[in-house]
């Protein structure tokens, strides 16, 4: 017993070693491959890509283990809300919309609108989960959500001219490029409060695993713990795909290997873990994106990693078992 | 559903008036009236559908205190629709001011999750949700609890072991040790004995017959293992098919009543 318990606290330690192993690797990389950078190429791209990676890719992670344990369900994730279909259409209306009737636009409106989208999604569930107690028929409503955000976003794309086109669709592909200390900072603020949030709503989340109904019956509020995670949630969510587009699997993937790696569903336990996994996985595609002279998007470089280890951890029987 | 009191004397440890139970305008039951007294265990039996899990949901919520009654509203049954504000219910009102604090009606429902990544001693603090403070970290008295539940229950050796290794049995008293460590002081379980194989059925029940014995909790459980249960419990309460509340210690009559085919 005392072999296995040690094993697992060994376990705990690998995602935090990799993390400042791809943490390093990651800076090792850009300009089209491997190479040393100093001075401005150090400081005003690199740092920002690999801090930006790490933020972006902490955040969805800790989002997606709260969207699994109150939905009860392994594929949830931040996404699954409608929160990202929102941010899309925000975009889509700053990049296409706005850009017919002559405004301006730039990353910070594109931005804004992304994060007003995914606010709206976020308010919208949070309102009608008021109507609808249980969390599956929440789930449907985001999902729909999701949809319906995804068909005017088209409809928007169908009748949009090309250059705002090729903006819209940059910002889609996802990237963790670009970002700037100010916008690293305001990610880096949202994912305080966030997880803040989701520590505060930790034993609540526990909870929720064993079902609503004996949550209920424990003492607890089903919708006050939905609605602390879904604030949590869409604020860390909200921000990282404003800035750096729709980045999909992480929050998907790095509960799970958090799970996996500590044995153990606790929220205390889960939250840090996946918070590292999630990082180290979106450094990882941030390195994969970057070796090359033209930068992959790192939405595509995400789900190649992401896909492969899903269906491993999926086929090795390692998700959630509900 | 007119009137509920619930009060906690040395010598009972849950009066109940009910009128009637029911969902909207559908009554299941009516005129339930009964006491319970400290250390009796007692079978709920009836026919399925004839309210066994609402009563049991019903008097759960009605102990439970007021802050948390707002929390059961959707699982309350009563008249009206399930999601009408507490205002427009006078069971609400009713119950928040004579019911004293210490009244602990806890239920422990039937198909509670093996959740893996959870050890025994884990599970039962989170179940003490109210009982601990944010962190989920549960007080002295309440870890001495959660040890004398264990011991009471027998299963101190599965304390570091993953629930979702647990057999069903080993699972049915893990969750019998929470509502002990919540202290309550009526356990309502809602067939405990549900997916079990004779031998564990067995033990659940005795486990039952012993925590009421040991603990002084009164036990009421519903189950569909009558020639099992008749063995330990001290009285029977049964539904009818026709919506009537019976309550005998002479425990074959009664179930001579209900089931007239079996007995």
């Amino acid at each position: 017993m005392s072999g296995y318990y040690h094993a697992t606290t060994m376990k705990r330690f690998i995602p935090a070693i990799l993390l400042i192993i791809v943490f390093s690797l990651d800076l090792m990389v850009g300009g089209g491959g491997v190479s040393w950078a100093t001075g401005a190429v150090l400081w005003k791209l690199r740092v920002p890509r690999v801090l930006t990676a790490v933020m972006a890719g902490g955040a969805l992670a800790a989002s997606g283990a709260q969207m699994q344990a109150v939905f009860r369900n392994p594929l949830a994730d931040p996404h699954i809300m409608g929160v990202s279909g929102g941010a899309g259409l925000g975009a889509a209306i700053a990049t296409m919309a706005l850009g017919t009737v002559g405004l301006a636009f730039t990353g910070w409106t594109v931005a804004a609108a992304a994060f007003l989208g995914a606010a709206l999604a976020a308010l919208l569930v949070v309102l009608v989960s008021a109507r609808f107690k249980s969390a599956t028929t929440l789930l449907v409503f985001g999902v729909m959500l999701g949809f319906i955000f995804s068909a005017i976003s088209s409809v928007l794309q169908y009748t949009a001219g090309e250059e705002s086109l090729k903006l819209f669709y940059s910002w889609m592909a996802g990237s963790f490029s670009g970002s700037r200390y100010v916008e690293i900072a305001l990610m880096g603020g949202a994912l305080v409060i966030g997880l803040a949030l989701a520590f505060w709503n930790g034993k609540g989340l526990d909870l929720i695993l064993f079902g609503e109904e004996y949550a209920s019956l424990s003492g607890a509020s089903t919708r006050r713990i939905l609605v602390l995670s879904m604030l949590s949630c869409c604020l860390m969510t909200g921000t990282v795909t404003a800035f750096c587009g729709p980045l999909g699997f992480v929050g998907i993937v790095a509960p799970h290997i958090a799970r996996r790696l500590t044995g153990s569903s606790a929220h205390r336990v889960v939250l840090p873990c996946s918070l590292v996994a999630g990082a180290v996985l979106a450094l990882a595609a941030d390195i994969l994106a970057n070796l090359w002279r033209v930068p992959l998007p790192a939405g595509s470089t995400l789900a190649l990693i992401g896909i492969p280890l899903i269906l491993v951890l999926l086929l090795r029987g390692q998700a959630y078992n509900h | 559903m007119d009137k509920l009191i619930i009060i906690n004397l040395h010598s009972t440890a849950l009066q109940v008036h009910l009128s009637s139970i029911g969902y909207g305008d559908h009554i299941l039951v009516r005129d339930i009236s009964f006491e319970l007294s400290p250390g009796e265990c007692i079978l709920l039996a009836g026919a399925n559908g004839t309210g066994k899990s609402t009563l049991l949901k019903t008097l759960a919520d009605g102990g439970m205190g007021p802050r948390d009654l707002r929390s059961l509203r959707d699982l309350r049954p009563s008249h009206g629709k399930p999601w009408a504000p507490p205002s427009n219910e006078p069971r609400v009102a009713q119950s928040r001011g004579p019911m004293p604090p210490s009244a602990r009606v806890i239920l422990i429902p039937t198909n509670i999750p093996k959740v893996k990544g959870f050890t025994v001693e884990a599970f039962i603090r989170t179940g003490c949700y109210r009982e601990s403070d944010w962190k989920g970290r549960m007080s002295k008295e309440a870890a001495e609890r959660m040890e004398e539940a264990l011991e009471v229950l027998g299963i101190q050796g599965l304390k570091e072991r993953d629930i979702s290794t647990l057999s069903d049995g080993e699972f049915k008293k893990a969750c019998l040790a929470v509502g002990l460590t919540r202290q309550a002081e009526v356990l309502l379980l809602d067939e405990p004995t549900a997916f079990l194989d004779v031998e564990n059925r067995i033990s659940v029940l005795q486990t039952l017959r012993d925590v009421a014995r040991k603990t002084g909790t009164a036990v009421l459980f519903s189950s569909h293992d009558l020639h099992d249960a008749l063995s330990v419990v001290d009285r029977v309460f049964a539904l009818t098919r026709d919506g009537r509340f019976l309550a005998s210690t002479d425990k074959e009559n009664v179930l001579k009543e209900v089931f007239p085919s079996l007995f």
